[in-house]
């Protein structure tokens, strides 16, 4: 084939191609404008703030994120900005000392809100609802009950509060303290009791999310959904088979996998033992509770066994050391079995803002179920300044 | 040691001068300006106390507020960022007010005293008590016990809603404290709210049209079942938790978020004078009973904790005399005091006794009588002089007896034969009640006259109970009571013998049925439930009162008078001989009493109204 021929070729394709992907993208926007998909409109701006906000820039605890910055986290089923407080946190700001009653909430993504707008979160429907500002302290970013503990006893615990709230992810909270090849992240190494702290990596620069290696820049997928209607009718059928296909496997018990409710060994829950009673010891005369947060296929697999032995294990452990415990899979089973999926995002497994919710109705029955008083602490002896 | 203690700001301000502890004057700023409840700083209340002493303002040890004002700004500023963004509108509503005024409280004061009079603002000492302290002090200083449990619960302070002391001589400690948005006070008023009446001062309608509720029906269960299932957790303690899904006042306009609220009950919120009906009442009286058990259940905690045997009580709550009366007789204490003044207006009290024994450490001598309250007669008292400027000015007529004895031979005869008699004598009351110096009074026998009263005296809600004045050695003949109530602050049951039986089906009644029903032989006082707010009269607090009431008995056997406060609808209770003789003549009200000098309405000339005077006061 001559140069002329193939370059006309070319042409000819590279015209047909343009003309097809306008076509789509025309049939695309009918379909998003006219309601009949109900994809993301695209915006026609450049992507707002960082790709990503979350970094591993603590000596202590690994992942965190850059204070007073912002990020679009855009996915096929969630579209929201998350904004960080001048202490990192996805949270409004808080001071670090008050007279008022506060709770500390300590988790990972799960806790963040992983995918739905700060309005949408339990941890602002409990502040809310109960009156008691929730400080949120929950991080993605393979973030496990070493970390907590961590975050805890270097940044949470500055914050004056009466109370700590602890979630606790089986799904990948006992994975999440082993050492990272990819991210610096403390675990702890020898055998109940007697654990050392280490890292996985000496350096925290070593690690591929740390500020000198993480790429902050947005990428293809953020600007093609930014631009296009067809980007994101992509993204919305994906989601929906990914949804429907769930959603089935539900209904049919049939979803499998790993479900940490059955999949655990001692030494790992010994390890998260530990890490509690860490934080139990930090938080002194505060009450403590911890709320274990099923994952879709730990429902299933409950279902399916008739038994819930994790749930018996944490709740034998409540009383050793010396916290409330909840386990969220009957309270939500109870009300929601048929109707599970919608407890959770469509394109991921984490909560959706109608989970969000549900959530926070259950532990504020948990606080009452829990709650001895309502009182708050004695001030004694008083005098006039 | 010579301190006057100062609320305002917020409602029903007052001032209050203690000399050495001795409670020596008190006053309520809205019965000088004539305007109900009136928030602004108390200058007439307190110009009234100084002059009652003879002291001047550089005289004064200390001036104390009643409460902490920067610790309410935190409180404002931390809610507003706990609900984030939702309580912009009420945070931008109330800044310019802080910003302006409150925060700079002590300049404020400064300004503001040089009106009551000249002084040396180096010389005077401010002094800045928390609010719930105020309310303790003002309980436990006062009463008659060396040591006892103090329980204050009002709608909120600085962050305290409600919180349980320990009083022992001189000293006071706070036990525990129930923290805002969570609050006893706010959930009446909540209430109060969605039943039409009006925040902070339609409380006590509630409380007087929660016994039209029928107890026995399946709606009282409902409501109740509904209000402790999704509004409010109550634990043994007393302790509640407020779910603020349903209630708009930390950050709003409002006190609750009317939609969920009629999605909740059923039905839509009351407005402001419409008809009230069945579910009304019934909702007014699950809210009472829930209230009376908090109550009950936070004094026995209080019992727990301290070990005392008497308790003492301030906050607004504690002016709700129905579930102070259920108290009494659940018997948890030997015996209980209320605070006269329980609201705010008290605090200002409350501030100047906690300055004198806490922070100056003086010695508190109990009192020798009932309590050193002195009756609460703690305001200002008029002579022949002033009541001479009356009759110039408006060309009255009255008559002077001699004697006090015969006034009250020929008022005794009056009220028998069915006539209504305004009754000013000595210094005014302290506090929300009349106690017999600022008093409308009626014949309990009488089954018309709680209508009369209502209707064409007082020109107030029909529904409206009124309250029993009676001779102290007589109030266990005719009311289930244990102790005195010298303060109207207990509703007990009537004694059987006096009851008339209740034909079958009594409590499913229509409202208007069941309030002109004759349910015992003191109709104009029995309320709905056999139940009456009593007040006990003492001769050594008000000898011209219970002199009057002996002669009552003298003539018709029964030592007991009707008593509602001297005034109408929306109107501050009357102050001075001239409030009295125009309070007199607007009203149907048939003699006017003021010291020794008794009107008779025929021989007054005709009243020239020269101002719209129902709508001079606001309804309430």
């Amino acid at each position: 084939m001559d140069t002329q021929k193939l370059k006309k070729n070319i042409k000819g394709y590279g015209i047909s191609l343009l003309i097809t992907v306008i076509l789509i993208e025309v049939l695309c926007a009918v379909m998003v404008e006219s309601s009949y998909i109900e994809a993301r409109v695209p915006t026609y701006q450049f992507p707002k703030g960082k790709r990503t906000i979350y970094v591993d820039n603590n000596e202590h605890f690994g992942v965190w994120r850059y204070p007073n910055d912002s990020m679009s986290f855009v996915r096929r089923c969630f579209d929201v900005m998350l904004t960080t407080n001048s202490y990192g946190a996805l949270d409004i700001e808080h001071p670090r000392q008050t007279e008022q009653k506060r709770v500390v909430v300590l988790g990972d993504s799960f806790v963040e809100g992983y995918g739905v707008a700060y309005e949408d979160r339990f941890t602002t429907h409990l502040s809310e609802q109960t009156g008691i500002p929730h400080l949120n302290f929950g991080t993605s970013g393979n973030f496990g009950p070493t970390q907590y503990y961590l975050l805890y006893k270097h940044l949470a615990s500055d914050f004056d509060h009466e109370e700590v709230l602890i979630f606790f992810l089986p799904s990948n909270d006992f994975r999440d303290d082993y050492p990272d090849a990819m991210r610096y992240n403390p675990y702890w190494d020898g055998t109940y009791p007697d654990y050392t702290l280490r890292y996985s990596m000496e350096d925290i620069n070593e690690s591929k999310w740390s500020a000198k290696n993480i790429n902050t820049s947005h990428g293809f997928g953020s600007y093609a959904r930014n631009f296009s209607y067809a980007a994101n009718v992509v993204d919305y059928i994906s989601a929906w088979l990914n949804y429907a296909r769930k959603a089935k496997r539900v209904k049919d018990g049939t979803i499998k996998g790993y479900t940490s409710y059955f999949n655990y060994k001692d030494e790992e829950l010994l390890r998260v033992r530990y890490s509690l009673e860490q934080i139990s010891a930090l938080a002194g005369d505060r009450p403590m509770r911890v709320v274990m947060i099923p994952s879709l296929q730990d429902f299933v697999a409950v279902r399916d066994n008739g038994e819930n032995p994790l749930a018996a294990e944490m709740a034998a452990m409540s009383t050793e050391v010396g916290f409330d415990f909840l386990d969220l899979l009957p309270a939500m089973n109870e009300e929601h079995a048929d109707r599970l999926g919608s407890l959770f995002h469509s394109c991921d497994g984490h909560w959706s803002p109608y989970g969000h919710e549900v959530v926070t109705d259950i532990i504020k029955r948990f606080y009452q179920d829990t709650d001895s008083t309502h009182y708050g602490n004695a001030q004694g002896p008083v005098s006039l300044p | 040691m010579k301190i006057l203690g100062i609320s305002a700001f917020y409602h029903d301000s007052a001032a209050a001068l203690i000399i050495d502890g001795e409670i020596i004057a008190a006053a309520q700023e809205e019965r000088f300006t004539r305007k109900k409840h009136d928030p602004g700083f108390p200058v007439h209340a307190a110009r009234y106390c100084l002059e009652e002493s003879g002291l001047l303002i550089d005289q004064l040890d200390a001036i104390v507020f009643y409460d902490k004002p920067l610790l309410k700004f935190e409180r404002l500023l931390e809610t507003y960022y706990s609900f984030s963004p939702r309580g912009l509108p009420s945070f931008i509503a109330s800044m310019p007010v802080w910003l302006r005024e409150k925060l700079f409280l002590k300049r404020l004061i400064h300004d503001e005293l040089k009106k009551v009079g000249p002084y040396d603002k180096k010389q005077v000492k401010l002094l800045f008590p928390e609010h719930h302290l105020s309310h303790a002090a003002s309980a436990f200083y006062p009463s008659p016990y060396e040591e006892a449990a103090i329980l204050t619960i009002d709608g909120v302070g600085e962050w305290a809603t409600a919180s349980i002391c320990h009083g022992k001589g001189k000293d006071l400690s706070i036990k525990k404290e129930l923290q805002f948005p969570h609050s006893l006070g706010l959930l009446y008023s909540a209430f109060t709210y969605f039943l039409g009446f009006r925040v902070n001062s339609g409380e006590y309608k509630l409380m007087g049209l929660a016994p039209y509720g029928n107890p026995e029906g399946e709606a009282v269960k409902r409501y109740k079942e509904i209000i402790e299932r999704e509004l409010v957790d109550i634990k043994e303690d007393g302790s509640l938790w407020l779910n603020q899904k349903y209630f708009n006042y930390a950050t709003g306009l409002r006190m609750v978020f009317d939609r969920k609220w009629e999605k909740l009950f059923g039905f839509p919120r009351r407005s402001s004078e419409s008809e009230l009906e069945q579910h009304h009442c019934d909702l007014g009286l699950a809210i009472q009973q829930i209230t009376e058990e908090v109550v009950i259940k936070m004094a026995r905690h209080a019992k727990e904790i301290t070990g005392a045997s008497y308790l003492c009580m301030a906050g607004g709550v504690a002016l709700n005399c129905v579930a102070n009366g259920k108290l009494a007789k659940a018997g948890i204490f030997d015996d209980i005091f209320i605070q006269p003044a329980a609201g705010d207006a008290g605090g200002a009290l409350g501030a100047a006794l906690a300055a004198c024994h806490i922070h100056f450490a003086q010695e508190r001598r109990l009192p020798a009588g009932m309590d050193a309250m002195k009756g609460s007669y703690l305001g200002p008292a008029f002579g022949d002089h002033d009541v001479q400027k009356v009759l110039n000015r408006y060309e009255a007529k009255a008559s002077l007896f001699d004697s006090r004895e015969a006034l009250c031979t020929a008022v005794a005869e009056k009220i028998a034969d069915g006539a209504v008699i305004g009754w000013m004598q000595g210094r005014m009351e302290f506090g929300p009640r009349a106690l017999g110096a600022r008093s409308i009074l009626g014949d309990v026998r009488s089954a018309e006259m709680q209508k009369k009263l209502n209707l064409k005296v007082k020109y107030r809600e029909s529904f409206r109970p009124f309250a029993p004045s009676v001779l102290a050695e007589d109030a266990r003949q005719y009311f289930e009571l244990d102790s005195d109530s010298p303060y109207m602050l207990m509703v007990q049951p009537i004694q059987e013998s006096i009851r008339k039986d209740l034909p079958e089906g009594y409590a499913g009644f229509p409202l208007r049925d069941k309030l002109y029903y004759e349910r015992s032989s003191l109709p104009a006082i029995t309320h709905i439930d056999f139940s009456a707010r009593i007040q006990t009269v003492h001769e050594e607090t008000n000898p011209a009162y219970y002199d009057l009431l002996t002669a009552f008995k003298q003539r018709t056997g029964t030592g007991m008078l009707v008593n509602t406060s001297f005034n109408v609808r929306g109107e501050p209770i009357v102050c001075t001989p001239e409030d009295a003789y125009r309070c007199f003549m607007r009203t149907e009200m048939d003699y006017l009493v003021v010291g020794n000098h008794l009107f008779a309405k025929q021989e007054q000339p005709d009243w020239k109204e020269i101002d719209n005077w129902k709508e001079e006061f606001v309804l309430d």
